[in-house]
């Protein structure tokens, strides 16, 4: 069945299974930023940004895509021109096996859209469905609590 | 990927919805947030009705209380100032409390109602709020939330009917509600929830319902503990009295998660200090 989305920012028709789900397809065009994990909803490394919500892209229907805004790592920024968070997380060394960051970013992503000040505990809250086994949260806080100063600089 | 899955329905609106799902007898799932997979890998489910077309997705607070459609998330109610402020705010909490930030994104009211599990967090506040559950087809117009739980509610709902919203009546002023959940880790299942809502007269309690989720099989009210407490002054040692007889009361799953006998426990424990909570709200010393 043919889903038409905006794809990062680019309106995008896709040809999909009526079962299939939406990191599946994501990742069939070439958006390998969106991870697979778990495949059920626990894990959270193929978080996308669903009409700039943060989702588990492994429990959404392709199907229920049709109509609405999909945002993926590639959409934030590229390995050229990197987005102020990816930079931060990569200078601050928030980023070690690296399976987890793109779901971080996305979710760190719509957090600052909808609350520019977030404290340390609504950082690691917004954090809270993106499970990372190795770098653990302190160098992302520390990456996150960065790019907020430098937004409020640049002010 | 669910194979088994043959076409995705679009309705475009709730009575073509509840038409689709009365002609597929079954073979046709609605589906929100999607979360509960297992629903859907069903051999007999051939197509899911999606519900996100429908004009479903709204939280508002009008003059008989709070409105919220099937299709809210849950990152929806914790977001909104109209359900954080409602009532003492547990509709909020509990809300707040289930899976993750980008599972919230996805779980519906609905869904945590219609579907219920045995740990859904929403249905006990629910209860103890007297909401009621607006129904599409014939098992509508509307039921009580006590009685779509009574039962499982897909018995009730069937294959033809479909839950299109609740609605959370104005709770009378000096009347709070609480809500607390113990789990292994903030990201699991409860073991044990607990939700309350109080009515004070000064120090003295008017009116109490408790509900519990996660003990038994289904979230249900506990009547029984209201007694204790109503037409009392509502102290620690009221609150503890309360919570020894839920505990008595209830009959607890054994589980991977829980045994028993630390299951009840906890609802000692839980029903006292919801109970506190709901009157130290209620009495304005919360929000």
């Amino acid at each position: 069945m043919r889903v038409e989305l905006m794809l990062n920012g680019s309106r995008r028709a896709l040809e999909v299974e009526p079962g299939e789900m939406l990191a599946f397809a994501l990742r069939r065009e070439g958006l390998f930023g969106v991870k697979i994990g778990c495949g059920e909803g626990d894990c959270g490394a193929c978080t996308v940004l669903l009409d700039g919500e943060p989702v588990n892209s492994c429990l959404v229907l392709a199907a229920r895509a049709d109509g609405h805004a999909v945002t993926t790592i590639e959409g934030l920024g590229t390995v050229h021109e990197p987005h102020p968070i990816q930079r931060a997380f990569a200078e601050e060394g928030a980023v070690q096996c690296g399976y987890c960051i793109p779901g971080s970013i996305l979710s760190t992503s719509a957090l600052l859209a909808s609350n520019p000040h977030p404290s340390d505990q609504e950082i690691l809250g917004a954090l809270d469905g993106n499970l990372c086994r190795c770098t653990g949260y302190v160098k992302k806080l520390v990456a996150i609590r960065r790019v907020v100063e430098e937004a409020d600089h640049e002010r | 990927m669910l194979g088994n899955l043959r076409e995705v329905v679009r309705p475009a609106s709730v009575a073509e919805a509840v038409e689709r799902m009365a002609a597929a007898g079954g073979a046709l799932r609605p589906i929100a947030g999607g979360t509960a997979t297992s629903v859907f890998r069903s051999r007999e489910v051939q197509g899911v009705l999606d519900l996100w077309p429908l004009p479903l997705r709204f939280v508002r607070r009008d003059g008989d209380g709070l409105r919220i459609g099937a299709t809210a998330t849950f990152g929806d109610l914790v977001r909104s100032d109209a359900v954080r402020g409602f009532a003492g705010g547990a509709l909020a909490e509990a809300a707040g409390r289930a899976a993750s930030t980008t599972l919230r994104n996805l779980i519906t009211v609905g869904g945590n109602l219609a579907g219920l599990y045995p740990w859904s967090d929403l249905p006990p506040v629910l209860l103890v709020l007297g909401a009621r559950a607006e129904i599409a087809g014939p098992a509508g117009p509307e039921l009580t939330v006590e009685e779509l739980v009574a039962h499982h509610p897909s018995r009730r709902l069937g294959h033809h009917s479909l839950l299109t919203g609740v609605v959370v009546p104005e709770p009378p002023p000096s009347s709070a509600t609480a809500f607390l959940k113990q789990g292994e880790s903030a990201f699991d299942y409860g073991l044990a929830s607990v939700a309350t809502w109080v009515e004070l007269d000064g120090a003295v309690c008017r009116g109490c319902r408790v509900a519990l989720g996660s003990v038994e099989p289904r979230c249900r009210l506990l009547p029984e503990v209201e007694s204790v407490v109503v037409n009392q002054a509502l102290d620690g040692e009221r609150a503890a009295a309360a919570g020894r007889l839920a505990a008595d009361a209830v009959r607890p799953a054994a589980d991977a998660r829980a045994s028993e006998g630390y299951r009840r426990q906890l609802v000692s424990v839980l029903v006292a200090r919801a109970l506190l909570e709901a009157a130290r709200r209620a009495g304005g010393g919360g929000r």
